[in-house]
């Protein structure tokens, strides 16, 4: 099996005639850089997209969540708050005085005086036909 | 630099690290051109493909398993990319340019040394494409037939062959001085 680590040893000299020399290195480095510069930049954008990404997905998250706390807040508030306002409402009625006018006044409306005497008369024929 | 950094590197590359990538290209560039010179035969066409599979690393090095090493996943690329540059058939037709003309420090030895690559160029495009990178793989990188079956997508055994064929075929090229038998090469020689 080979070693590995020949490479970096140094090559046999009929590799080396081979190597290209100073002016080819230089000229190769400078055309490599020149093409991979944008490709290279490119990358760092896309890691800067990749976390702005993250950022526009996370961001109506936050909004929703805001929004369901603020209401979960709001619905813990407590009811009778709302009723002992109304209740002492100068303008609004009490339970107790509205059941006062509604015996009073609508009761005798919906069941007029005649419509008793008319039940008398028939259950007086009634009770004395033969 | 340390291999085992090389999933370090590839992290940060991923996240669009320009130093990361600078030192991987450094790593593997001249090794990178070495393999595709193996393939291609010209240094021209060798550049175009070595910086074409940088860009295509570049792009798919997500695909690239996490603590993977780099370098048996970057001969993959750079393979497959050399062989599309060939199959389209857009090799330059030029003569191949010596190094040592853009040199000139010691031109003789320059000439000579050019005229040594053009000889192994030519000794290597004799042989199959398969046993050309698995000759350049195994003396380049020392990478381990398992690896290097894993980069030509072959089985192990299949790997082993190509090697030592190969070998065999550059040494009756280029003379056992300039390619002396290695010692795994002395052992399987002395099994048959």
């Amino acid at each position: 099996m080979n070693d590995s680590s020949r490479g970096r040893r140094g090559w046999p000299n009929w590799l080396e005639t081979l190597r290209p020399d100073e002016i080819t290195r230089a000229r190769l480095k400078r055309s490599i850089a020149d093409a991979a510069a944008p490709l290279l930049s490119a990358r760092q954008l896309t890691w800067w997209e990749v976390a702005s990404d993250w950022a526009s997905l996370l961001t109506p998250v936050a909004a929703a969540a805001a929004v369901l706390f603020a209401g979960l807040a709001l619905g813990d508030r407590p009811v009778a708050r709302s009723e002992v306002t109304v209740a002492e409402s100068p303008e609004v009625p009490r339970l107790e005085e509205f059941i006062d006018w509604a015996s009073a006044e609508e009761l005798p409306a919906a069941f007029p005086e005649d419509s008793l005497t008319s039940l008398d008369v028939v259950l007086t024929s009634i009770t004395t036909d033969p | 630099m340390d291999p085992v950094d090389e999933p370090t590197l590839v992290r940060r590359v991923q996240s669009g690290d320009e130093a990361a990538f600078g030192a991987l290209v450094e790593r593997y560039l001249d090794s990178g051109f070495v393999a595709a010179m193996a393939v291609l035969g010209n240094s021209h066409d060798a550049e175009d493909a070595v910086q074409n599979a940088f860009i295509r690393a570049l792009e798919r090095i997500d695909q690239l398993q996490p603590g993977s090493p780099f370098g048996p996943w970057f001969y993959r690329v750079l393979r497959s990319t050399a062989l599309n540059l060939r199959r389209r058939e857009v090799l330059r037709s030029h003569e191949e340019i010596p190094a040592s003309a853009s040199m000139g420090s010691n031109p003789a030895k320059e000439l000579d040394r050019g005229m040594t690559r053009d000889m192994i160029l030519d000794a290597l495009a004799e042989l199959p494409e398969m046993q050309r990178m698995a000759v350049t793989l195994y003396d380049l990188e020392g990478y381990s037939h398992r690896e290097i079956a894993g980069i030509l997508g072959t089985a192990v055994g299949t790997s082993r062959a190509h090697v030592h064929h190969g070998r065999k075929a550059l040494r009756n090229r280029l003379g056992e001085q300039s390619f002396p038998a290695n010692e795994e090469e002395w052992k399987d020689e002395a099994r048959r």
